[in-house]
């Protein structure tokens, strides 16, 4: 080796013998590193851990606190600093395994049920938390288990990972190839008992060959326990393994251990009471098990059982008469007294509160003075001097002592409330620390233990909810809040002060969404309420998750923090979301029986007859069409009555807002649900719906469409057929106001419902009639007492032409080869039904064809409904008493109350008939409870149904002139039937 | 070494220092354990062995068993500071540790001059000390609050204690033993602490199996910062 090369490497291994020799600390920083580079993800939150600077002396105090800091941020599995000489300092690199976070975590090949969400839920590794290995070991045992309960007792569970280093983040998808369900085999009975194994198997439905299922070994073990309870084993103990492996053929063993308990049998001395009824009485039943404390509660339920019948004296005491391994004789003996209503109530010593209100308190109906019958039980007594206690000390009155007595003497028994309400304590001063620029601090917050209010602790602790609420929200996650009082200007006024420490203030990091595959990016950041730098407010982390649910595209919305133990002022958030199914599709069939026009030649009943009407309905959506979380769906609906498809496209959120939302839809309907004709019906229309609030929605709508009546199916003059039923074009843009303000939409008990629509057909818009409509319903609903409810409704509705309806004008257009100027018979105002004014059958209310009698439909509607809703107590039923007056009048100035019908008689001794009038019906009802709706029947009498001239024969008998003209009548006794309540 | 060497040269010593900058940096700290988000640090370690020593006034020693023992003391503390600071238990006021220190400066090491010498003898600084003597000090009050509250010793098991412990003791040792009434007292706290030290153990236990522990012994083979 030449004398040079020797020189170099003695120079390199002196300056490497000089580096390592030396120590590190103490020279300057001069420059400080990470490797490998920090991700994106955890960046500023690291560099604001480090408590190195550049250009400082490096010491073992700063590197230690450095690597703590960074550990805090939770974003590293392991840290190691090193020291390299740089230049006259040294550089030092902190080498680091990032740890990483649980993110998408999909489970395949197993077949429903249960639901891949099921199975992913089951893991608990939960979207943002800390990934180890360990947890993912947990989660995938819990896998297994959730598999086996499910009867998959042999599967092959494989699991791959991706790691995402720019978010840390690492997507688990486990597959599972879970082979078939295990089969019930042998039944081995362990222990004694009185149920062989036969009966087990038999009353726990767990035959040899059945599928195995968990909910299925519970719900045997649920019929073996109601087996033993009626043979007076109250506490069984049941437990079945099936843990084994199952055979070679797949059928699992179970092994059921029964260990019945004692007998428990009860005694009632004093009185007679059924023993369904003692059941329903005592918890040890319930419970299936016996201590002093389910004795005492079951003698309090039976002493206010005796006490609500008026036996105000009733007590109860018990006492278990035996106990042995075998049996457990319980004795309830009940000395009722004598039978005595508590009537009256006297109210003293309030002044704060007036009596209303402290009857309120007692749960009392204040339009009273006394007590209601039944009403008087200790239990009863207690809870309300507790909450008329509550409220005084919630108002200042923090001495108050609220006491009841009976009075109990021959002339008399009445109840003493007797109140002292000792001074109010006053709020002097309020004064908070640590609110200044907050929204608490702002002019508008009320606090309830504000200035010159009442003091109470009660109001303090609303006030630290409302508090913490607010900062919690502003992504303040560690605040703190502290109250103290001091003595005020007088005994019964104090200063308070609230001491907010608002802690480190969280603000959001990066929004990670992940999991759609169809939904278009901008579609999914429009909901995100989420914004970088903001302060982390996990209402908008809510609020995310409840738009990107009312999309109503993803099965599945997930909201979690990321790293959500990790100390840092940045967190990031994940969003996962997981796609509906995209393609629904739904068929249904029914039937409709009512009086409906049956539309055939005979002509001899226009009133209709009782026809039964089967249906058929298929539907088709395609939700998130172009991944825009818009729905398109096609139904169709097949009846004898209808044949009807209907299209629509409905785009929510429209202008990037979810208070619109657009549609289109599409609709062909050949329809004769009017007697009087059939109807063919295209249309096609374009709306815009706008949420004003929670309860008020206008819609705005242009709608196209053009109607045709069959001419062969018309049941009326033939003078009035090219008048009134040639095909129509009705072009006419309309808005609709809706004021929804009821508690329960299916079935109300109290608030107000309001619509207007206000809408005009004109050739400006395509239209051949000219007419302006206006349909307006004003329904209120008041609640009595629980569940009987007084409901009133009234709608109005005016169809009102112009241009050209005149006589003038209809001839005009009669010669000049126009269309009929005047409203079609399709665009008319039908009436009648269940639905509708129930002294009419469906949709014949209104004027009617002079020759035929069959309804024409008119120019204008009212109707006036009552209905008091009442409850049979204990049962699903309830009753109706209803009164419907109102008719569909031939136009709007033609409106009347008369209840009269008149008729004319002519000249030729025919009679003539006028429908403008007012027709009343009044009836009772009985509505049976379901999940979807009340189910309604209705019988109505009508006092002043209208009657008609009809026509006994046939279209061609009539056009022929031959067939008898009879005179007829609307009956007067009619029934509905029908789901949902009338209005 | 400029004026030592001519300009022709100096590429090469160039090379030489860059060759010399690539060799394998130096290890200044890593983390040993980690105790829920905490994490400890070898260079902890090293100040708890050298605290141990000094305190124990025995020498230093680098042998990879105490450092482990030393770690292991860390991750407890940490847990039960983890579980003071959840339950909030009273710290200690920095004027009582303060007089705790002058008490150890004082009676320990006979006064300020030996304490400083201590100190630099055994590498480390007051503020490490102090630090210590701080979580030691939380540690005595957590398990007095937490575990001495309530705890009895009966008279039988005094009587136990000083039957089977303490006279057998006193005889091996060639002490006539002190009569069960003198010792009462000191068998009591004796018997108390016992009872307080199986508190601990088994709260310890509790912690470790709902916090996520990971220890590095790996990491305390490596040379020491």
């Amino acid at each position: 080796m030449c004398r040079r090369c020797l020189t170099v490497l003695a120079l390199v291994a002196l300056a490497a013998t000089s580096v390592r020799g030396a120590s590190p600390f103490g020279l300057p920083v001069t420059e400080i590193g990470f490797d490998p580079p920090l991700p994106p993800a955890g960046a500023a939150s690291s560099e604001r851990a480090l408590a190195l600077r550049v250009g400082q002396a490096l010491e073992v105090e700063a590197v230690r606190t450095t690597i703590q800091q960074l550990f805090q941020t939770g974003r590293y599995s392991d840290i190691r600093a090193d020291a390299t000489p740089s230049g006259t300092g040294v550089r030092v690199t902190f080498l680091h395994e990032p740890a990483w976070f649980i993110g998408d975590v999909t489970v395949e090949g197993v077949r429903r049920p249960p639901s891949p969400q099921e199975l992913v839920n089951s893991t608990q590794l939960r979207l943002g938390e800390l990934f180890t290995e360990q947890r993912l070991q947990e989660g995938l045992h819990s896998l297994r288990l959730t598999l086996a309960r499910h009867g998959y007792r042999r599967p092959a569970v494989e699991y791959g990972l991706r790691h995402q280093p720019l978010t840390q983040q690492v997507d688990i998808s486990i597959q599972v190839a879970s082979g078939p369900k295990a089969r019930i085999g042998d039944l081995v009975l362990l222990g004694g008992g009185p149920l062989d194994k036969g009966e087990v198997r038999s009353i726990a439905l767990w035959k040899r060959g059945k599928r195995f299922r968990s909910d299925s070994i519970q719900r045997g073990i649920r019929h073996l326990r109601n087996r033993l309870r009626r043979q007076h084993y109250w506490s069984p103990n049941i437990r079945v393994d099936a843990s084994g492996d199952p055979s070679d053929d797949n059928l699992v063993a179970l092994h059921v251990r029964i260990a019945p308990g004692p007998k428990m049998l009860v005694r009632v001395e004093g009185v007679k009471i059924g023993s369904g009824r003692l059941r329903r009485f005592l918890p040890i039943f319930t419970r299936g098990t016996v201590d002093e404390d389910l004795l005492a509660a079951g003698g309090v339920n039976l002493r206010e059982l005796f006490q609500s019948k008026g036996f105000y004296r009733a007590q109860v005491e018990s006492e278990v008469e035996l106990e042995s391994d075998e049996e457990i004789v319980i004795v309830y003996r009940v000395e009722r007294g004598s039978k005595r209503i508590v009537r009256e109530l006297e109210i003293e010593g309030n002044r704060y509160f007036d009596t209303d209100t402290i009857r309120e308190q007692l749960q009392l109906d204040s339009s009273r003075s006394g007590l209601s019958q039944k009403r008087f039980t200790q239990e009863w007594l207690d809870q309300g001097l507790e909450a008329l206690q509550g409220i005084y000390r919630f108002n200042g009155f923090r001495e108050a002592s609220v006491e009841g007595a009976l009075i109990d003497s021959p002339e008399r028994l009445a109840l003493r409330i007797s109140i002292n309400e000792g001074t109010q304590t006053v709020v002097e001063r309020l004064v908070t620390s640590g609110l200044a620029g907050t929204a608490i601090d702002a002019a508008g917050f009320e606090f309830d233990a504000g200035d010159g209010q009442p003091f109470s602790e009660n109001r303090v602790r609303s006030d630290r909810r409302r508090i913490l609420a607010g900062f919690y929200d502003a992504g303040y996650r560690d605040v703190r809040f502290a109250w103290r009082t001091e003595a005020g200007s007088s005994p019964d006024r104090l200063v308070l002060h609230y001491d907010v420490a608002a802690g480190r203030q969280t603000s959001t990091g990066q929004v990670f969404v992940f999991g759609s595959r169809k939904t278009r990016a901008d579609v999914l950041r429009n909901q995100i309420e989420l914004r970088s730098g903001e302060p982390l407010s996990q209402a908008r982390m809510l609020a995310t998750q409840r738009n990107l649910y009312d999309l109503g595209v993803f099965s599945n919305v997930d909201v979690a923090i990321q790293n959500p133990l990790g100390l840092e002022d940045t967190k990031n958030v994940m969003l996962h979301v997981d796609e509906a199914r995209r393609w629904a599709v739904g068929a249904g069939g029914g039937a409709e029986f009512a009086r409906i026009g049956r539309n055939t030649a005979e002509l001899t009943n226009p009133a209709g007859d009782a026809t039964f009407s089967p249906r058929m309905t298929l539907e088709i959506s395609r939700l998130n069409v172009w991944g825009k979380a818009h729905t398109m769906s096609v139904r169709t609906r097949l009846s004898l009555l209808q044949q009807r498809g209907l299209f629509t496209y409905e785009a929510p959120r429209w202008f990037a807002s979810d208070r619109w939302t657009m549609t289109l839809t599409g609709l062909y309907d050949t329809f004769r649900n009017v007697n009087t004709f059939r109807g063919r019906r295209l249309e096609g229309a374009f709306q815009l719906a706008q949420q004003l609030d929670g309860a008020t929605t206008v819609l705005y709508r242009y709608a196209y469409r053009r109607t045709a009546i069959d001419q062969n199916t018309l049941n009326i003059e033939p003078l009035l057929v090219p008048l009134v039923s040639q095909p129509a074009r009705v072009g006419q843009v309309s808005s609709t106001l809706i004021s929804d303000r009821r508690d329960d939409p299916t079935d109300t008990a109290k608030g107000i419902y309001n619509t207007v629509n206000v809408g005009i057909a004109s050739k400006f818009l395509g239209s051949q009639p000219n007419f302006a409509r206006l349909l307006a319903q004003n329904s209120t609903y008041h609640s009595l007492k629980p569940r009987v409810v007084f409901a009133r409704t009234v709608q109005l509705g005016v169809n009102l032409p112009w241009a050209g309806a005149s006589i003038a004008g209809i001839e005009q257009a009669r010669f000049a080869g126009r269309p009929d100027p005047r409203i079609p018979i399709s665009e008319r105002f039908f009436g009648g039904g269940a639905n509708s004014h129930r002294g009419f059958p469906y949709n014949q209310a209104g004027p009617r064809d002079p020759a035929t009698g069959f309804p024409l439909g008119g120019g204008s509607q009212f109707l006036n409904s009552m209905e008091l809703r009442f409850p049979f107590p204990g049962t699903d039923f309830s009753g109706v008493i209803f009164h419907d007056a109102g008719n569909v009048y031939s136009s709007p100035g033609r409106i009347s109350l008369r209840p009269g019908q008149k008729v004319t008689t002519k000249a030729d001794g025919t009679k003539a008939f006028d429908f403008d009038y007012m027709v009343h019906a009044m009836g009772f009802g009985i509505r049976y409870r379901t999940p979807i709706g009340p189910v309604r029947f209705d019988l109505a009498f009508s006092p002043n149904p209208p009657r008609f001239v009809g026509f006994d024969g046939t279209r061609e008998q009539l056009l022929s002139g031959s067939g008898t003209f009879r005179q007829q009548r609307i009956s007067s006794v009619l029934f509905h039937f029908s789901l949902g309540q009338t209005f | 070494m400029h004026r030592l060497l001519s300009t022709s040269r100096r590429p090469r010593i160039a090379l030489a220092l860059a060759l010399a900058g690539s060799v394998p940096a130096e290890i200044i700290d890593r983390v040993a354990a980690v105790v829920g988000s905490q994490a400890i640090t070898v260079s902890e370690v090293e100040v708890e062995v050298r605290l141990a020593a000094m305190l124990s006034k025995a020498a230093p020693s680098a042998a990879q068993q105490v450092r482990e023992e030393a770690l292991r003391r860390l991750v407890d503390r940490q847990l039960v500071l983890s579980d003071q600071s959840v339950a909030r238990f009273l710290t200690v006021a920095p004027r009582v540790v303060a007089a705790q220190m002058q008490t150890y400066r004082r009676e320990t090491y006979f006064g300020g001059r030996d304490f400083q010498e201590a100190l630099q003898h055994y590498g480390l600084n007051e503020a490490a000390l102090l630090a210590f003597v701080t979580e030691s000090m939380a540690f005595e009050r957590y398990v007095s609050l937490r575990f001495k509250t309530g705890l009895h010793a009966s008279r039988d098991d005094m009587a136990r204690y000083y039957r089977d412990v303490y006279v057998p003791a006193q005889q091996v040792a060639g002490q006539s033993p002190a009569p069960l009434a003198a010792v009462a007292d000191a068998i009591g706290e004796i018997l108390l602490e016992q009872q307080a030290n199986a508190l601990l153990e088994e709260r310890l236990e509790e912690l470790r199996s709902q916090t996520r522990v990971r220890i590095m012994t790996h990491s305390l083979a490596e040379e020491a910062p």
